[in-house]
């Protein structure tokens, strides 16, 4: 794996506060990269660190190749942490001629270009501060693309945002991702977004990873035979440690392909099965168990 | 690259009017006005008086020479109410990304270290703006006063003495200079415009004070740690041997390393700060 950052044992301590506790984590290069965790799991104190703003307590990470904070690779980094802030007296234009000029590229940037492609090509001489969170949202991801990076760090992405413009959004970083090359990293507390967008997630608790890996192999594994049967007790029996009983049915901890053949058993075995059905299998199930420590079939039993 | 950062600073400065307005352009039109009207008023008032007088008094209607004027002002520049006023600009630009929480959308752009000195030589320059208003608009207020006097107007300007004014300008431009270099580590230092703003002013309000106190114990200005210590001396000492003052030229060398090492410590200091910090609470 071709790794776009390299994290190894990362800690960052905010007085007692341990904001990040020993992280390790390699994100490969190309794609959609979601960090997901609770409120306070080191999301974006983790971002913070990569992106130059504060330092870490102690560990390592490499960035494209070069040690955190190095100026260079931070010029190569499109990033919106959290909802971004301007000076309430720019205009939308002002502040994105404001950044183009620190970062260098005051006049290769066309900056109206890039309000029009987040849709404030309207609002571009208002002054930012009648902007609502959504506006701000979108001249935030304006901002973090215009110098074209390799390497783009979302937080939040689509807070504030309306249901169109969360979709538009949607289908912006899947396209920087499939056509333009770039990276995205982005960290939503939106799970149904991000399974839809993202081909990798790492899930942080309090500072620690907790689960990574591909999407469709983190859902899998949560993907549980809802069953409604009697008597459940000698259903219970028949099945063993697989089945669980949560409520008035059983969940079952079986493969796809096995779901007739069992079936076919239990009735054969005189159980009367009225509703046999999948459920789970997605990142919400991930999600509690690995931050609140719900077992994975009390998760799937509230999902349906 | 710093250019980047000084030309940033800058763009984003130039679209501040309000800042523009206090900062740079009230005390220098305020107070030439002022200056036409009290003129003025003590003209009209001498004239009522040699009026009214029992024997013929006659004010004398001398010619002014603009020259003189423009070194004289020039020597004053660096007052106490364009250094108030500048200070909101310096204060401004040194901490408003910790106001709008705005390092986050900045940093990554540039390096620490021309960030901010891209913010000092920005205030550097933006510094020459109330400094040259002041000089323009004194000047042509004196011109209002004299015609309104029917006094006549001359202009004499020899080398030495414009040599010597471009002097005066840049002697007051470094001590707004070293006035705004506290506002920018003070700035870094408590993350707000209203620390930048108010730090510098008391530090120039505590050592105006002591100077005025120690200088009963025979602490003069010809000596080092009188120019070392405080910098509006320095100051002082440089303009009046700059007017033709009997100042030792051993105490101009001492005044200039003192106004010089409040302008580079203080800058210093906040780069050396603002390259740790913590920008995570802006």
């Amino acid at each position: 794996m071709n790794a776009v950052i390299s994290i190894e044992r990362l800690t960052k301590s905010f007085g007692d506060v341990r904001a990040l506790d020993g992280l390790s984590l390699e994100i490969p290069q190309g794609g959609v990269y979601g960090i997901l965790g609770p409120n306070g799991a080191g999301k974006s104190t983790l971002f913070r660190i990569l992106l130059g703003l504060i330092q870490p307590t102690s560990g390592h990470a490499q960035v494209m190749g070069y040690p955190l904070a190095h100026t260079e690779t931070l010029r190569r980094i499109g990033s919106m942490i959290e909802t971004p802030r301007y000076p309430a007296y720019l205009t939308a234009r002002d502040s994105l001629q404001w950044l183009a000029a620190a970062h260098g590229q005051a006049t290769q940037i066309d900056v109206d270009h890039w309000l029009e492609r987040v849709g404030l090509k309207d609002a571009a001489d208002r002054k930012v501060r009648g902007f609502s969170v959504g506006m701000m949202q979108r001249l935030g991801l304006a901002a973090s693309l215009m110098t074209r990076p390799d390497l783009v760090i979302l937080d939040e992405p689509t807070s504030g945002m309306d249901p169109p413009g969360i979709h538009e959004m949607r289908s912006l970083i899947r396209d920087l991702a499939e056509n333009d090359g770039v990276t995205v990293i982005l960290a939503s507390h939106q799970l149904l977004e991000v399974q839809r967008i993202c081909d990798r997630v790492a899930i942080l608790n309090r500072g620690r990873l907790a689960a990574e890996g591909k999407v469709s192999d983190l859902t899998e594994a949560t993907e549980y035979l809802h069953l409604e049967a009697t008597p459940l007790a000698k259903v219970k029996e028949i099945i063993g440690d697989a089945a669980e009983i949560v409520g008035d049915a059983i969940l079952v901890n079986i493969r796809r392909e096995d779901t007739a053949g069992l079936i076919r058993h239990l009735v054969q075995q005189d159980v009367d099965v009225m509703e046999a059905r999948w459920v789970g299998g997605d990142l919400e199930a991930v999600f509690m168990s690995e931050t609140l420590g719900v077992p994975e079939a009390e998760v799937s039993a509230h999902v349906d | 690259m710093l250019i980047d950062a000084i030309r940033a600073e800058l763009f984003r400065f130039s679209r501040n009017g309000t800042v523009w307005l206090w900062s740079l352009l009230v005390i220098p039109l305020g107070s030439a006005i002022v200056g036409i009207f009290a003129r003025q008023f003590l003209m009209t008032s001498l004239q009522k008086a040699a009026a009214s007088s029992p024997a013929s008094l006659v004010i004398p209607k001398a010619a002014m020479n603009l020259g003189d004027v423009i070194t004289d002002q020039t020597a004053q520049l660096a007052g106490i109410n364009l250094l108030a006023f500048f200070l909101i600009a310096a204060a401004t630009i040194s901490a408003s990304d910790y106001r709008w929480e705005s390092w986050r959308l900045i940093r990554p752009r540039n390096s620490r270290r021309n960030l901010i000195l891209g913010k000092g030589i920005a205030i550097a320059v933006i510094a020459l703006v109330p400094l040259s208003l002041h000089l323009v608009c004194e000047t042509f207020g004196r011109i209002i006063s004299a015609s309104l006097e029917n006094r006549s107007i001359v202009i004499g300007f020899e080398t030495k003495q414009a040599g010597a004014t471009v002097l005066m300008f840049v002697v007051a431009w470094l001590r707004t200079l070293q006035v705004a270099a506290l506002a920018l580590l003070a700035g870094v230092a408590t993350r707000s415009i209203f620390g930048g703003y108010v730090v510098p002013m008391a530090v120039s309000a505590g050592t105006f004070l002591l100077a005025g106190m120690l200088s009963g114990f025979g602490w003069d200005a010809n000596q080092w740690r009188t120019l070392l210590l405080f910098p509006a001396k320095a100051h002082d000492v440089l303009q009046s041997a700059l007017a033709g003052g009997p100042i030792p030229a051993a105490t101009n060398v001492k005044a200039i390393i003192g106004l010089m090492f409040w302008l580079a410590a203080p800058t210093a200091l906040a780069v050396w700060l603002f390259e740790r910090q913590d920008l995570s609470k802006e």
